[in-house]
Formats: C-alpha cells, structure tokens, sequence
C-alpha cells in the first residue's frame, strides 16, 4: 500500500461500500487506517497482548460480515468503537469476568496517601507508568477508565453499555483514577537511594 | 524523697541570680537556633525557587541543560541580551542543581538526584541549546539558534514558531511537535521510538523530505509533495524547491505532516 | 467542606460535572481547593491522570494479524460458497460473479497469482538492472554492513561501561532502562529475521542501522545523566 494510496484514498464509507462488495484491497485500507486503535482499545481493556490479538481478529472478522449494514449516519470511527467495545464486553461475559468490582481497599490507601501527596506530588505523568498501571488495575475499574478516560465515553454511555447506573460508573471511575494514583506513585524512584 | 526537694533548693546549689538567668537563657538560644534553622534547611530549600544568573557577550549564548525528571522550557528573548537566567523548582524528592559558566562562556546546569524538578532557562534567541531530560517536556518557541533536545524516556517536545536552521528533537516514547517555518538550509532531524512526530508547515514550505516509519503509518496530509520513493512506510519527497532538509523516523509511532493553517 | 467530602467529589469536579447538586456544591469545592493545598495537589493529579490517558500513545499489534484475519474470512468464504448453489452452470456462475465483483479465489489459486506476480517482476528487475547498478548494489551493502559493525563496537563499549555502574543505579530507573533497552533490541531482533528472509532487502540494513543508532543515542543519554 503507498503513502499515495493512503492521501488519496476514498473516505471510510466508501471503503466499507466497496469491502462490502468483496473488494479485499479496500477492506484492507480500512484495516490498515483503523487497526491499532481496535488493538490499543482491547489491549487497554483486557490486559493481555494474546487475548488482545485474539479479539481483534475477530471485531475485523465480524466487521467484514457486517460492513454492509454501515450507513454512514455517523463517522466510521464511532460505529467501529462500539463494535469493538461490544465485542470485548461480551468476551468478559462469556468469560464470567465481574465488571463491578467494588472495593473497599480504595479508601484505605486514599487515607494512607493523602499526607503524602502534599509533600510528594509529581508534576508529570509518565504515560508508560500510567499504561502499565491501567493493566494492573481490577478488570471493573479498569473497563470504566478506559472506556470513559481513554476512549472518551460519556458516564450515561459507559453505564448502557456496562448495564449498570451513571452513579455506579462514576463512583467506579473516581475510585480508578484513586487507584491509579496509588500506583504510580508507588513506582517512583524512592528517596535517597 | 530527696531532701532538696523539701527544702525548696536545687540539687545544684543556691538559685542563680536574673543575670546569670539571663545570661543562660541567651547562651541556650543562640547555641540551639542555628541547629533548628540547619534541620529546617532541607524542607526550606525544596520549597525555594533556584534562580541564577549569568552575564555573556550581546548576540552570543550557549546553554546545556541537563535534568533528570521534569520539564525544560526556553524563554528566548531579545538577540542581543546579555544575560542568561535560570529558574528551577524542586517540586518533589530530593534533587541537587548545580550551574556554572565555563572559560567559554558556556552555561550548564545540571540537575543530580530523583527528585522533579521544572527548569526554565531565557537565553538570547540566538543561543545554542543542548537540553536533555531524563523524563519530561521540553518547549523551545520563537528561537534562532541552534536547538538539540532529547527526552530519554518519556515525555513530549514541543517546537513552536522556530526560526532555527538546525534544528534536532528526539523523545523514546514520548511525541515530537513542531510547527513554524523551515528556513533556507535548514537541518530539522525529529525521532520517537514509539510516539508520534507531528508536523507543521506552511503549505509553501520549502524542504526536502526523508521519513521513515516501521510500525506506524505515515499520515502526509495534502501537501504538495514530489515523491522520489514511496513504500507505505517509507518516503523520499520535496516540496518546493527542496531547500532545507527534514528527516523524520519512528520505529512504533505515527507521522504526520500537515499544513499549517 | 470537609477533605474527605471533596474528594469523594474530585472525579466529578475535574470532568466539570454539572450534577454536581447545583451552583452551590461546586462553589463550595471551590472554596476548600481554594485553602487546602493538598485537596488542590490531588484535584491536579487527578486533572493529570485524565489527560495523560487522552495521549495514551496507540498500540500495534503484530504484522501477522492481517495474515490471521485474511485467512479466517477466506475460511468463512470458503464455507459459504459451498453451500451456495450455482445459478446455472460453471460459465454463468463465473460472469455472474464477474459482473457482480464478488471474486472469493481459494488460497491455493492467491499463492498461484502470487508466485506469478513474483516470478514476473524477478525477471523485470534482473532484466532492467545493468552490470553498473549490481555494482552500486554491492558497493552500498558493504558501506552499510561497515557502518552496522561501527555502530555496534561503539555500543558494546558504552554497555561494558554502564554495567559496571548499573548496580547502584535506583531500581525504578535500572528497570525502565533495561525495558527501553529490551524493546530496542526486540526491534533489531525482529529486523534481523527479515533480513534473513531477504538478504538483499537494503531497506531492512537501514532500518537496523537505524535501531543500533537508537540504541547508541540511549547509551550515551544515560552516561550524560550520570546515574
């Protein structure tokens, strides 16, 4: 595929118009312009790189099956994001996975902290830590996060699709971010050493 | 039970008289205060700003910063100031932040230790800078001089409205972002092993462009680009009349070139 | 307000939240960030936290990925068509697929056009390439093969010298190092098998070359930190 190919190339519509028609080349274009954003989302979601490819695989499977059915009435992007997202929460489904985690360890090391962050507050955020981090969190949290902070969901769209109340999400979605706080900091270089 | 203590006396001997007592007191305050205000030195030092300042030769300047974690900022000013000055705060940890100006006139500050701190240097715009960061930002704008900026680990540079001819910016993971103008023989070398270089010229940009992504993809926007050599993650290409030269790379990460509006 | 009441609050303040009960409750954060700086530092490394996971950079996955995919819908192809009856005949069914541009061709005859395809351009290239271009080839591949063993005497030197002092480098830095390191050095590894299965792919030497160069700019960064 060239660089020319890619500047000059249909828009997503008309590639699922073509793909629908069999047009392997164009089901490729939609490949290549969309599949790390399918991967980074389930990898975000499952934490594991096998399983990651795994789903992805089949959301582009299934997209081919169901490109016909796009209209266009929104941008490809979305209907490919819920896809996605669907598709990885009928995966924690299948597998029993339970999103609604609730703890109450949360609030513990909120306390724990606190006296901390008034001295030891980082300026920067090292998205390596924060990735790595968000792979450590419990499957509940971390679905709300990345559905919500990474993917930028809406509370009322994270709540239908998790089936759960705006509250729940919410809740569920503060006591994420607490938690990844947690364990940041807890990487940081320590003092003196 | 002592007998001292009935008798109202002291095991000591008699009471002193208010001279002496005052005379002890004082003995006791100036021989313990210095110590206090030695243990309070840390905590105060954390919370000073760092501030120096170096005198140089008008339209001259050479700067090397070196930090550890935290941001680097360049304020560049008038060409022909005479004065480098640095401001760092130590916001977390604990850091050590030396500065010098060697035979050369050169100023370096470096930063040792774990902790963050944020630095920022107004240089002359004309200054050669070499700025290197363990992990954080680094934001140059508006400069003329000779830029080299590296982030080692993570964190994004951000290049605005350089008038520079060279001009060299690299993160590991982090992005690279440039928007301004490339100058006639202009040398401009942006590299991320994972994230992105974002790229912004104007659409009549004169440059000859060598850009190589290998896992990523390459996004050249609709510029007016003569390609020499294309593969999907390869390209040779000009604009214009080639007149500087642009080498962007990235091993995971995306490029993109687009017009700056 | 009490601390412990903000900041049960804080997610829905730092996503300006309007269900936040009314003007009041918001004013209310307001003040107390306004006077307690530790509220203030956790509100902002909360602000930090969400806008770092916007800039998450995005992940890709292996390039066999398309392979799998491929395959798997030729598969379910494969499946459908044996169950479709012909309309009438081979040459019907054929136009009627021709007109309609629904092509479904078996793996067998992919690799077939694809073998094709290969030996074609073989025979195009070594046709158009003269006795001076092979020359110019050779000449490159050793220019590139004597930059590739310069890059890696240098960095064999740099690494001999930080593993004397990497013990007593902070173990959150030693880690992070090492993972930069390792994912470099994947990279190369990778670069390697492909050259393996195209030695005269200067493309790869290039991009090798380009990796041992980010690997030598990452050693000396290191030395320059003076961990």
């Amino acid at each position: 595929m060239t660089v020319k190919e890619i500047n000059n190339a249909k828009s997503d519509y008309d590639l699922t118009q073509a793909s629908a028609n069999g047009d392997m080349v164009a089901f490729e274009l939609l490949y290549e312009r969309h599949h790390r954003r399918v991967y980074s989302l389930c990898l975000r979601m499952v934490a594991n790189a096998t399983e990651a490819e795994d789903l992805s695989q089949e959301v582009f499977v299934q997209l081919f099956r169901k490109v016909g059915s796009f209209r266009g009435e929104s941008a490809f992007t979305t209907w490919l994001h819920r896809l996605t997202v669907n598709h990885v929460l009928m995966h924690f489904r299948k597998k029993g996975v339970r999103l609604e985690k609730t703890t109450d360890e949360g609030e513990i090391s909120e306390m724990q902290d606190f006296i901390q962050a008034v001295t030891e507050r980082p300026r920067f955020i090292d998205r390596i830590a924060l990735d790595k981090a968000i792979s450590d969190l419990p499957p509940g949290y971390r679905t709300v996060f990345v559905l919500h902070d990474v993917e930028g969901f809406e509370h009322e769209e994270v709540a239908a699709m998790l089936g759960v109340s705006v509250g729940t999400s919410k809740s569920q979605l503060h006591k994420a971010r607490m938690r990844l706080r947690d364990l940041i900091n807890k990487g940081k270089p320590q003092r003196g050493s | 039970m002592f007998e001292w203590m009935k008798a109202g006396s002291s095991p000591w001997g008699p009471p002193a008289s208010a001279p002496v007592r005052l005379f002890f007191i004082g003995s006791l305050f100036l021989t313990v205060s210095p110590l206090l205000i030695l243990l309070g030195m840390p905590l105060a030092a954390q919370a000073q700003p760092f501030t120096r300042s170096f005198h140089i030769a008008p339209g001259t300047g050479e700067v090397e910063v070196i930090n550890q974690i935290g941001t680097i900022r360049i304020i560049s000013t008038d060409t022909r100031s005479d004065r480098i000055s640095v401001h760092a705060k130590r916001l977390s940890g604990d850091s050590r932040i030396n500065s010098l100006q060697n035979s050369s006139g050169k100023v370096i500050i470096e930063v040792g230790g774990r902790g963050t701190v944020e630095i920022e240097v107004v240089v002359p715009a004309v200054a050669r800078l070499d700025l290197l960061t363990y992990k954080g930002n680094i934001e140059v704008s508006n400069h003329i001089g000779q830029i080299r900026a590296r982030i080692v680990s993570d964190g994004d540079i951000f290049f605005t409205g350089l008038r520079s001819t060279n001009v060299e910016g690299h993160s590991h993971y982090g992005n690279v972002h440039f928007s301004g103008v490339p100058v006639n023989q202009g040398d401009y070398r942006f590299k991320s092993f994972a994230g992105r270089l974002d790229v912004k010229f104007p659409s009549n940009a004169d440059f000859k462009l060598s850009a190589a992504t290998h896992q990523g993809g390459l996004d050249l926007g609709d510029f007016p680009l003569k390609y020499d050599h294309q593969m999907s993650d390869i390209v040779e290409a000009v604009s214009g009349a080639g007149r500087s030269k642009v080498y962007l790379w990235t091993q995971e990460g995306q490029i993109r070139l687009h017009r700056l509006l | 307000m009490e601390c412990r009441t903000v900041r049960i609050s804080l997610s829905d303040y730092v996503d300006g939240q309007p269900s936040l009960s009314g003007g009041n409750e918001m004013r209310n954060i307001e003040d107390h960030l306004a006077s307690c700086p530790s509220c203030r530092s956790l509100q902002l490394e909360l602000n930090e936290i969400k806008t770092a996971a916007r800039e998450l950079p995005l992940r890709t996955p292996p390039r066999a990925l398309w392979t799998r995919i491929v395959n798997e819908i030729e598969i379910e192809h494969l499946v459908v068509a044996a169950e479709v009856q012909p309309v009438s005949g081979l040459w019907a069914g054929l136009w009627g697929r021709l007109t309609s541009f629904r092509f479904t061709f078996s793996l067998p005859q992919m690799a077939g056009v694809a073998a094709l395809a290969v030996v074609l351009i073989t025979v195009t290239v070594l046709n158009f390439r003269g006795q001076n271009s092979e020359m110019d080839f050779t000449r490159l591949q050793s220019a590139l093969i004597r930059e590739e063993m310069t890059k890696k005497a240098e960095i064999d030197r740099k690494m001999a010298a930080i593993e004397e002092r990497k013990a007593n480098w902070d173990p959150a830095f030693r880690a992070d190092f090492e993972r930069q390191l390792n994912r470099i050095e994947e990279s190369i590894k990778q670069c390697r098998k492909n050259l393996e299965a195209s030695p005269n792919d200067l493309n790869q030497v290039q991009r090798m070359l380009d990796l041992y160069e980010e690997k030598r700019q990452l050693l000396e960064d290191v030395e320059r930190l003076k961990w």
